[in-house]
């Protein structure tokens, strides 16, 4: 397959594919915990418990 | 039997089927990346490039799946008021983007050395930009309109209004003389493609489709905390405590 003369244009499409799903559940997860974070610190100041979606 | 439309009830499935789905999108894409790379054959015409048609093709059919989703969250938006509909709705959006990028740059990866240009302007290629900007639009859109209802209705009305390029983008190439070609796989006769790349295609769908359902349904639980976190800080301002919270009143300076 590397000795194809378009293995690069393979190769960066497999690239781009990576960065784009990665990014995407990367995204989902990162906003999930500042999302955690916030409703755990508003939790504790109303003194009210709130189901994260993990409990 | 529970009611998925309840917040409450939602949140439980989804962390029992997060889980499960993840491990799916994974198993799935390590067989279909393996099939893709290693086991199927190259093209007689286009020799290795064709596997870049294992990312592309699941990547559009992706992206026109997300947009259906999004129409039927629109209805139920906008017909049967369903309090999970507008968040299905907003989740789908970035995902939705995220898949039509992935298809129009691997796109363009392909096309460079098969057609000998990046990108034309035929009709199956502007209809999936266009599809790329309603769905950048319909972001923008959430963003824009404070009160979330009523970006939820307006958000639907456009997806909704937005749909009719679906059709445009499946039948372009039957409608207009294009250089992308015809279908292959969904087309009547049964697919024209050979069973050793018909099945990692098949395999690599799937496995996009689950990562849709898994990212869908992580997103869904996203938007409900989001509305908890709003709600309860308007709680807290009302009882006289209105101390800002991340994501939602800017933080003071340390």
């Amino acid at each position: 397959m590397m000795r194809d003369p378009n293995f690069g244009f393979v190769l960066a499409a497999y690239c781009v594919a990576a960065f784009v799903v990665i990014g995407m559940i990367a995204g989902t997860l990162l906003d999930y915990a500042a999302l955690k974070k916030s409703l755990a610190r508003l939790s504790a100041r109303t003194g009210r418990a709130v189901d994260d979606g993990q409990k | 039997m529970p009611n998925y439309a309840n917040p409450a009830e939602f949140l439980r499935l989804a962390r029992i089927a997060v889980p499960v789905t993840a491990a799916l999108t994974g198993v799935l894409f390590a067989v279909g990346l393996y099939l893709a790379l290693f086991d199927s054959p190259p093209d007689y015409q286009q020799g290795e490039t064709v596997r870049i048609m294992y990312l592309h093709v699941p990547s559009a059919w992706m992206a026109m799946f997300v947009y259906i989703v999004m129409c039927s969250a629109a209805l139920g938006t906008l017909v049967w008021r369903h309090p999970l509909a507008d968040a299905a709705q907003k989740a789908a959006a970035p995902l939705g983007a995220g898949f039509t990028f992935l298809c129009l740059m691997t796109g363009s990866l392909w096309g460079k050395p098969m057609w000998g240009t990046w990108w034309v302007w035929d009709a199956r290629l502007t209809s999936v930009f266009v599809l790329f900007l309603i769905y950048l639009g319909i972001i923008a859109l959430w963003q824009v309109v404070e009160d979330q209802g009523k970006a939820a209705r307006l958000v639907a009305i456009f997806t909704l209004v937005g749909g009719v390029n679906i059709p445009i983008i499946k039948f372009s190439v039957d409608w207009w003389n294009t250089l992308h070609q015809s279908a292959s796989v969904f087309r009547l006769g049964g697919p024209t493609i050979a069973m050793s790349m018909l099945w990692p295609l098949l395999i690599m769908a799937l496995a996009y489709t689950s990562l849709f359902l898994t990212l869908h349904m992580m997103a869904i639980r996203n938007e409900i905390l989001r509305r908890r976190i709003k709600r309860l800080a308007m709680i807290a301002a009302a009882e006289g405590e209105a101390a800002p919270v991340a994501g939602i009143f800017p933080e003071p300076a340390e």
